[in-house]
């Protein structure tokens, strides 16, 4: 953990804090693996079924329970005042990163970024937001602004940053695909900076869940055909940043929960019973009241 | 070398079949895309029927492209040049040349909707273009050949002057091997995709494109089609029943 995102760019320059470049033939062993493993579990995919596309939160969602994974799956999650604030923290550091500067009106500048992006659901949301709710947000989105002025580099054109970049990445002919959109990547290719990975939290560092992050580096060494050395989360509500360095190992691991979930995915959809497990999202799950085994989960479980 | 030869002859085999399906139609002049050849077979998954407006993803090409161009010449003249340094002076020249308060209007240029969505908006196509032209810059071989901005890459093949034409993009690459920036992963469907490329341009000129490759920004992958006889006579067949459909609702 560093203190401030810029430390950790220090950090960088100095050689600190990143994994052992990940080497190509590993790489290729890795996408060898996966491509076997995924064909052959995809092929047990019912015929009618639509195309299995795994999200990070369908990876960590199935391996933490099966019963849970599924209603989620089911339902549209409503907007709330936390995560349209994660929405306008992505447009106030991607705002932040193409110009240099924190905009002096980071809420009418992160709703102008919503509007040019037609997101029609927030736009709604917000204009049927309470005055007070409003408010609530600017405050929020003001306090983060401040955050990312303290603690984020000039992030240099030199970097090649590129924020909001999705990958997709098919498998199985396309009948699977594993599917994520990084925040903001740095470095790489021709660029002087290694290839970095920063995530975006509007809320603490203590919801950071480090499987998460090998997820995010999997799908762009599979991409890229280079792995990142590290990914960093940059938390907007306290500040912290908190990395992962990469390693040809962290990558393998993610490869094996990613096989293990779409192993799972794959027999739920052909019908199997899904098995029910306590774990501290349970506390989220829209069956908790009808669920006595998530209504017993305690934080000491783990 | 394109071969000219076979273009010819396939561009005589594609009128003599297509023509004579729109012989008897009366309606108003229309041009098809792929995706008006996919629509006319039901082929698409999900249809919008509302109309089109600018947003930060559908800009991004059109920014992106002469951004390509931007970066490509500063390669050629030596001179150092990021992804973001070309976008935002792309950004800024379509911006300058706006009209203000077109943001929604129907007929709204690229440059009107920059001018008229505020500087947070102009940030959010700016990084939606620069992410767009990065991935492009990595994947593409460069420097590259002829990056196509605007309508520089348009083909058009005219199957009755007065009522029906296909239509194409070409994003970069010499005719005789063009190449098209994809967002998405290869499909089934990326291959024919890439015929109706190489069979609107014979039919546009007579020359066949030896074959048609697209760049996948979101997997990394590529996909390469040689253009064959087989392939060309797929692309016929579908383009001949894309073309039946229309002329019947016609």
């Amino acid at each position: 953990m560093t203190a401030t995102l810029a430390g950790f760019f220090d950090d960088v320059a100095s050689g600190k804090g990143l994994g052992p470049p990940v080497d190509r033939p590993a790489l290729v062993e890795l996408r060898e693996r996966l491509t076997r493993e995924l064909d052959a579990i995809g092929a047990q995919l019912p015929p009618d079924a639509p195309q299995l596309v795994l999200t990070k939160s369908r990876v960590r969602d199935v391996l933490a329970c099966e019963t849970g994974a599924l209603t989620g799956n089911e339902v549209v999650t409503d907007l709330s005042p936390s995560l349209v604030l994660g929405q306008l923290v992505d447009r106030l550091v991607g705002t932040y990163v193409v110009t240099g500067a924190v905009p002096d009106d980071a809420f009418a500048s992160a709703v102008e970024s919503l509007r040019a992006e037609r997101n029609e659901r927030t736009l709604a949301w917000l204009d049927a937001a309470a005055p007070e709710t409003i408010a609530g947000l600017r405050e929020d989105l003001g306090d983060r602004a401040t955050r990312l002025e303290n603690s984020w580099p000039a992030v240099l054109p030199e970097w090649w940053p590129r924020s909001e970049d999705a990958a997709r990445i098919p498998f199985a002919g396309g009948r699977i695909e594993l599917s994520g959109r990084f925040d903001l990547l740095l470095g790489g290719r021709v660029t002087d900076l290694p290839p970095l990975i920063v995530e975006v939290k509007a809320g603490s560092a203590t919801g950071v869940h480090q499987p998460d992050l090998y997820w995010y580096a999997l799908l762009a060494a599979l991409r890229d055909g280079a792995a990142p050395r590290c990914v960093v989360v940059w938390s907007a509500g306290d500040g912290i940043t908190t990395t992962a360095p990469i390693s040809a190992d962290g990558l393998r691991s993610a490869a094996l929960r990613v096989i293990d979930a779409a192993d799972r995915w794959v027999a739920l959809l052909a019908g199997k019973s899904p098995s029910v497990t306590a774990h501290p999202g349970c506390r989220w799950c829209a069956l908790l009241d009808v669920c006595e085994t998530g209504q017993r989960w305690q934080p000491d479980d783990g | 070398m394109a071969d000219s030869g076979r273009g010819r002859e396939w561009r005589g085999r594609a009128l003599d079949r297509l023509s004579p399906l729109v012989a008897d139609v009366d309606a108003p002049r229309t041009t098809l895309s792929w995706f008006g050849v996919l629509e006319q077979l039901d082929a698409l998954d999900g249809r919008d029927d509302e109309p089109f407006r600018w947003s930060a993803l559908k800009a991004r090409r059109q920014i992106g492209l002469p951004a390509l161009q931007e970066l490509s010449a500063a390669a050629e003249d030596r001179r150092k040049m990021t992804p973001l340094d070309a976008v935002t002076r792309v950004v800024e020249r379509m911006t300058a040349v706006g009209r203000e308060g077109w943001a929604d209007r129907d007929d709204a240029k690229i440059e009107d909707w920059l001018r008229s969505i505020g500087d947070g908006g102009r940030a959010a196509a700016t990084r939606a273009a620069v992410t767009w032209v990065t991935a492009c810059r990595t994947q593409v071989r460069w420097p590259p050949h002829d990056i196509r901005a605007r309508d520089e890459g348009n083909a058009y093949a005219t199957i009755r002057k007065d009522v029906l034409s296909l239509s194409a993009r070409i994003d970069f690459g010499p005719w005789v091997r063009p190449g098209v920036v994809e967002s998405n992963a290869p499909t089934p469907r990326t291959p024919v995709s890439l015929g109706y490329i190489a069979l609107v341009r014979a039919v546009e000129c007579g020359v066949l494109p030896q074959a048609v490759t697209a760049i996948h920004l979101a997997s990394g992958d590529r996909t390469q089609v040689e253009t064959t006889d087989a392939l060309l006579n797929d692309i016929l067949d579908l383009c001949a029943d894309a073309i039946t459909r229309w002329a019947e609702r016609a």
